[in-house]
């Protein structure tokens, strides 16, 4: 049995070979950089980031021998923070959050039944950026200039005075890193929510799938702020603004704001798709479905929640007023309520199941016990008082080291054993896996519990050595030996896993009589995963049924349709985000260097930004501008006569608009993704205003708000005009190309009138704070509208080119998502109006 | 069995009674309340972890059957309903708690400025300078003013209270009380870059009269010139640079590096690391970045006769 | 367009789908909307001083929280309100899922929303205690 419904194929040998020719990748290097199929990618996501993985591991190590005893000089200071510095920001940039992004982009297609994911050429690009970003990071080594200010990089110590080009290699790298993240991540909800398969509603979609989406959803939330954070702070080192400055008005606690308001949710980030590997590898070891299926997926959405509204818990100690501190508390404490839900419903769910004890679960129930130690930890750090004492000891590096290892490198190991064989085609050794599990369990216990006490006794976190006369040298022997067998440990899951791939047992397509779609094709699967669409009607379709109703016939033939269909382009199905119903066909682009090509410009571009060559930098960003218009006029390629033939007998346009298409809510994705940095950017003024005696800062002349008003209002009019453009489309009437010009015209004389405004505001962005954040906010406005006209001009000029009616659904989409910017152009605009020229006379 | 490591471990701990910087033997109300929360958090949720276990182990043992028989009820009231109510009760008591600890109007003030890597110590009230060393009287709440003069960095000493930032740009205030005399030792919770780990001081309390006693010492001036056998001393402090950075009332007037006008009288030299003995007075003077490597005090060479002269001036600075 | 698949779920006296949604996300807005404003009334009422100003022996800031909190509050309960009526009154627990999913969104999302609501209470708690100022 191939295929969940069981069906004979009904295609001909040709058409048969054209589809398995259509989702070939190239051979060779080539292929290897131009492939755009998310199997290969995710998979390459995760080997890369578990060399990182591999890597932070030898230096922790390095970090425990130093620690072993009192006064030891083995490192010695600068050795030592750099050495911290990486390990941290290396497990949480390098290795966590790709490693979940690479499980998410490989499993999530084929568990909702699709045949990739909705942008695949993003799926590259994001990798190249990953890579490269990670790269930019350890190039430091190379040149002798290791980042030394922590992963978290408080102000003012990674500030231009106090810190060296190492933390321009940490920015830059890990700028590329959230940008690789933010595709990853519009990537996977716009899969999710628009290409789960025939019949896959909301409530049949496996939690891995939810955990996955929420997660998603929450990166484009939290990693926004974070880029943000670090360009404004890249501008502080290289261009000289003040943003961090406390000497010209800056401020180094909204470094802490932004920098927390991603950091926690981080770790929910890692987290979530973490307990959804738990939530599915229990139902398989206990053979039956999940209990409180429902009060899982609203854990998830609460935490999904709630994490954003936990920040301020790691700034309890710097002084912050004490009812908001006992807010974020307060909030802390009922973030625990959603993971309590998780751990009853797995404990219910395996209750009187006998499960078999194979190296997943092992790995599920150790993390079942140290998450829930970490986890009370967790809320005993978010009272207030408490972390008074304990925040930046040993006692919080065990803590969030019980919740990160335990919380997710345990569900991932278990991951990563129970779907080696979908990966691979072999199983791996079962002996060898549950010593690893045995050997990782108590060598993490030995090494981090030991930190609690060492917390009491004294020992902040971040030292190179502590004094003989505190007597922690015992606990510290302790940390050491059991950092070694946990190491040991990570070397057997590592050896055994990769000796599976050659010797291995072969595996078939469902060793474990999982109930998920992706046991249902072979291992491992093929480029195109289903060849012919699943019909879903079970939340484990692959397990016998509950209800006996058969799906509708209607449902079936569209499915039979697409069997091994269409054969000559990439596509696969869309269906609508609710209940899974058919709604189009979805093209998808092949192989290309093209996304590889604006990777290696943006590289260049950091590149040259740590060479100080600013104008080779501005040259390469712009050049990578260009790439990415040109990948985003090459729409895929369709095959008219077989598209009429489908669109006939689906009943089911083949291309799409509106809604219903991934480009709409991948424009939409972007613009939440320009809408958070927006937010960011107009809190960071209020809040430096807050902390300021005076504003503008230093006696600055107020904002000329009659330029002001010009300027807008223009970029207002634009607005109206594109509104006129957007009727005409939809009534069919007039001319909507022409209004669009008129928009985009309306949008350059903005552009012309606002930049001549800030050329003649007297004073320079490098003045103080205040002028920092005005011109940023301004200029950030300028680059969003110059986007927005360039997407314009190129679509009118496609137009021109080569005409198609305004009401074909491609076209339509063009014009649909080109509307979306601008009018997000137009309303960013004034509300960066209001902010900088009249909050400052009104307020 | 790892809870009863970790308590066998505490209290083996408590009976050494060597533990200057631990949280767990507090000798002040805001660090007995802190840890009286600690023990009362341990036995709740400890027992939640306890109890939590024990379901699964029941879980994993139990007779088995063909269907679950816990379902999404057992899962509100289990995951929702009864966190929900010892989480209500804790919060609640989390807040009286931070509602007693907010303290009153303090009796002393003190400011204290975070340096890349020692502490400048401030009494506005007594006219009085010194660095990496409070003194307070006991039995009296203590407003520490804490600024910094280049990173962030955070005053902790866990005997007597938790921790609290020094940020450039937001003045901070930490209030503290000391039940009885002693000395405590604080240290540096913020990364602040190189030295971050030595940068430690010791909070002395002293009975009030003794205090007071205290600072009439240190409102002595020492005065310009130097008795004869210490004059030699004093130029070589004038002449090998060391008045540059460091101020000596009447004499120097650096601003860089901690006043030294009552150097000798200090229990510890480089932040609280070393104990002011000649002999490591003289290691520090000559070769500071061996002692404490990352120091931004630089290597002084000089013949050993005026390092001699330079270590018995300094130690008469009382 | 809309092909003969898809209409064929469509009942004419189902809800309105806003209902649904509202049901569904109602409680999660609500709560944010009240994270982000009692974190800025807290960041900025009291670090201006504004909580030294009282109405009727209660602090201005803590006046405003309160006022905050009992609105969205009410927001998160019309949700659960709206939900348990198109519900019927029931929650879904996956034993018997509905073939329309539309239905899901209020059988799970008054759940949701209700769940939403306690948290909003939690955080709420505070305030009572610093009705004085900051």
């Amino acid at each position: 049995m191939s295929q969940t419904n069981g069906e004979p194929t009904q295609v001909d040998a040709v058409t048969n070979d054209r589809f398995e020719a259509t989702w070939q990748s190239p051979p060779g290097v080539r292929g290897w950089i131009a492939t755009v199929n998310n199997r290969p990618l995710g998979k390459r996501y995760m080997i890369t980031s578990l060399m990182f993985f591999a890597l932070a591991g030898v230096l922790s190590l390095l970090l425990r021998a130093q620690l072993t005893v009192a006064d030891n000089d083995l490192l010695g200071p600068e050795i030592y923070n750099e050495i911290f510095t990486m390990h941290g920001s290396t497990m949480m940039y390098l290795f966590a959050v790709p490693f979940v992004e690479g499980l998410a982009l490989y499993l999530v297609p084929l568990m909702i039944g699709s045949r990739d994911v909705a942008f695949p050429r993003l799926t590259n690009f994001g990798y190249w950026m990953y890579l490269f970003g990670g790269l930019v990071m350890y190039a430091s080594f190379v040149a002798g200039q290791v980042p030394d200010a922590g992963w978290f990089a408080y102000t003012p110590l990674s500030g231009r005075k106090y810190s060296g080009l190492g933390l321009d290699f940490w920015l830059l790298g890990l700028g590329m890193v959230e940008i690789a993240g933010l595709s990853a991540a519009v990537e996977i909800v716009v899969s999710t929510l628009k290409l789960r398969t025939i019949g896959m509603a909301l409530h049949r979609m496996p939690l891995f799938v939810w955990s996955s989406l929420i997660a998603g959803v929450m990166i484009i939330f939290g990693f926004t702020p974070l880029l943000l954070a670090t360009l404004l702070l890249e501008m502080d080192r290289t261009l000289g603004t003040h943003f961090f400055n406390p000497t010209y008005g800056g401020s180094s606690l909204l470094w802490q704001h932004l920098f927390w308001f991603f950091g926690h949710p981080e770790v929910y980030i890692i987290f979530l798709p973490a307990t959804g590997v738990v939530s599915t590898i229990v139902p398989t070891f206990a053979r039956r479905p999940i209990v409180a299926y429902m009060l899982i997926v609203a854990a998830l959405m609460i935490i999904g929640f709630v994490s954003f509204g936990l920040w301020m818990h790691h700034m309890y100690t710097t002084g912050l007023p004490e009812v908001s501190m006992l807010f974020f508390a307060a909030a802390s404490f009922s973030v625990a309520l959603a993971s309590g839900v998780q751990i009853f419903a797995w404990i219910a769910t395996l209750w009187g199941s006998r499960p078999r004890y194979d190296t997943p679960l092992l790995f599920i129930l150790g993390f079942i016990f140290i998450f829930v130690l970490g986890g009370l930890t967790g809320v005993m750090v978010a009272t207030m008082p408490f972390d008074w004492q304990v925040h930046d000891t040993y006692f919080v590096v065990a803590h969030f080291h019980y919740v990160l290892i335990g919380g997710a490198v345990f569900p991932l190991f278990a991951g990563l054993f129970y779907w080696w064989p979908k990966l691979t085609g072999r199983m791996p050794a079962g002996r060898w896996g549950k010593l690893a599990f045995w050997l990782v369990f108590v060598g993490f216990n030995v090494t981090f519990f030991p930190m609690h006490i060492l917390g009491f006794f004294g020992m902040p976190r971040r030292v190179y050595t502590y004094p003989a006369e505190l007597e922690l040298s015992g606990y510290n022997v302790a940390a050491t030996i059991g950092a070694a067998v946990l190491a040991l440990g990570f070397l057997t899951a590592a050896s055994t896993l990769v000796w599976s791939m050659r010797r291995g047992r072969q595996a078939g397509n469902d060793p474990w009589n999982g109930g998920t779609l992706e046991w249902s094709v072979p291992s491992p699967p093929p480029g195109y995963g289903f060849a012919r669409p699943p019909v879903v009607r079970d939340l484990y379709p692959l397990w016998p049924r509950t209800s006996p109703a058969e799906p509708p016939a209607a449902l079936q033939a569209v499915a039979a349709t697409l069997d091994r269909r269409p054969a000559g382009w990439r596509a696969t199905l869309l269906t609508d985000a609710v209940n899974g119903r058919p709604q189009a066909l979805q093209r998808l682009p092949g192989p290309t260097y093209v996304p590889f090509i604006a990777a290696v410009g943006l590289l260049v571009a950091a590149s040259a930004v740590l060479a100080k060559s600013y104008s080779l930098a501005v040259a390469a960003a712009i050049f990578a501008a260009g790439v990415i218009g040109y990948w985003l006029l090459h729409e895929p390629a369709i095959e008219r006569d077989e598209a009429e033939d489908l669109e006939a007998r689906l009943g089911l346009p083949v291309v799409a608009s509106g809604p219903r298409s991934t480009g709409w809510w991948g424009m939409l994705g972007l613009l939440a993704i320009l809408a958070t940095a927006l937010a960011a950017l107009v809190y960071s003024y209020f809040y430096l205003r807050l902390y300021s005696q005076q504003w503008p800062q230093d006696g600055l002349p107020l904002p000329d708000l009659t330029m002001g008003y010009i300027a807008y209002g223009i970029l207002a009019a634009s607005g109206i005009v594109l509104i006129g453009s957007s009727w005409s489309r939809r009534r069919r009437r007039g001319r909507p190309l022409g209004a669009m010009g008129g928009a985009a015209l309306l949008g350059a004389g903005f552009i012309g009138t606002q930049l001549a405004n800030l050329l003649t505001v007297p004073f320079a962005p490098t003045h103080s704070a205040y002028a920092s954040v005005f011109f940023t906010l301004n200029g950030f406005i300028l680059l969003v509208a110059a986007a927005g006209v360039a997407l314009q001009v190129g679509l009118i000029a496609r137009s021109l080119q080569s005409p198609e009616p305004p009401d074909a659904p491609a076209q339509q989409l063009r014009f649909q998502v080109v509307e979306m910017f601008w009018y997000f152009a137009v309303v960013a605009g004034l509300i960066a109006f209001a902010t900088t020229y009249l909050s400052p006379h009104l307020l | 069995m790892l809870i009863a490591t970790a308590l066998l471990g505490i209290w083996a701990g408590g009976c050494q009674g060597v533990r200057t910087q631990s949280m767990l033997h507090p000798e002040g109300p805001s660090a007995e309340k802190i840890a009286t929360l600690w023990w009362v958090m341990f036995g709740v949720y400890g027992g939640v972890f306890l109890v939590t276990l024990a379901v699964l182990a029941v879980a994993l043992v139990s007779r088995w059957r063909e269907r679950p028989i816990l379902g999404s009820r057992f899962v509100l009231v289990a995951g929702v309903i009864i966190p929900t109510v010892i989480l209500l009760a804790m919060l609640v008591y989390t807040i009286q708690l931070s509602r007693q600890m907010s303290g009153g109007p303090a009796d002393l003030r003190i400011e204290v400025i975070g340096h890349q890597w020692w502490w400048e110590i401030r009494y506005p009230e007594y006219g009085v300078v010194d660095a990496n060393e409070i003194h307070i009287p006991a039995d009296t709440l203590v407003a520490l003013e804490l600024s910094s003069a280049d990173v962030v960095h955070s005053l902790w000493v866990p005997q007597l209270a938790g921790k609290r930032d020094l940020i450039p740009g937001h003045p901070n205030t930490l209030k503290l009380k000391a039940d009885r005399p002693g000395q405590y030792r604080g240290q540096c919770a913020e990364f602040c870059g190189t030295q971050h780990a030595m940068m430690a001081f010791w909070l002395v309390v002293h009975e009030p009269g003794e205090f007071e006693r205290w600072v009439r010492q240190r409102q002595r001036a020492v005065g310009a010139p130097a008795p004869e056998p210490l004059e030699r001393g004093r130029q070589v402090f004038l002449e090998v640079g060391c008045a540059t950075c460091h101020r000596v009332e009447g004499v120097s007037e650096g601003l860089i590096g901690p006043d030294l006008t009552h150097v000798g009288s200090r229990l510890t030299l480089g932040a609280g690391v070393f104990r002011n003995t000649p002999g490591n007075l003289a290691g520090w003077l000559s070769d500071p970045q061996s002692m404490k490597p990352g120091s931004l005090m630089p290597p002084t060479y000089m013949p050993p006769e005026d390092l001699h002269a330079l270590v018995d001036y300094l130690r008469s600075l009382k | 367009m809309a092909g003969p698949v898809e209409d064929s779920y469509r009942s004419r006296d189902a809800p309105r789908p806003w209902r649904r949604w509202f049901a569904f996300l109602g409680g999660g807005i609500a709560w944010t909307l009240h994270l982000l404003s009692i974190y800025a009334i807290g960041e900025f009422g009291c670090t201006s001083g504004f909580d030294e100003t009282m109405w009727l022996g209660v602090s201005a800031v803590a006046w405003l929280l309160i006022g905050a909190s009992a609105i969205l509050l009410g927001v998160a309960t019309a949700a659960v309100v709206i939900g348990y009526r198109d519900a019927g009154g029931r929650w879904n627990d996956s034993d018997e899922p509905p073939e329309d999913a539309q239905e899901i969104l209020s059988q799970f999302g008054w759940v949701l929303s209700a769940l939403f609501m306690l948290v909003i209470l939690i955080e709420s708690v505070p305030i009572f205690f610093y009705l004085d100022g900051c």
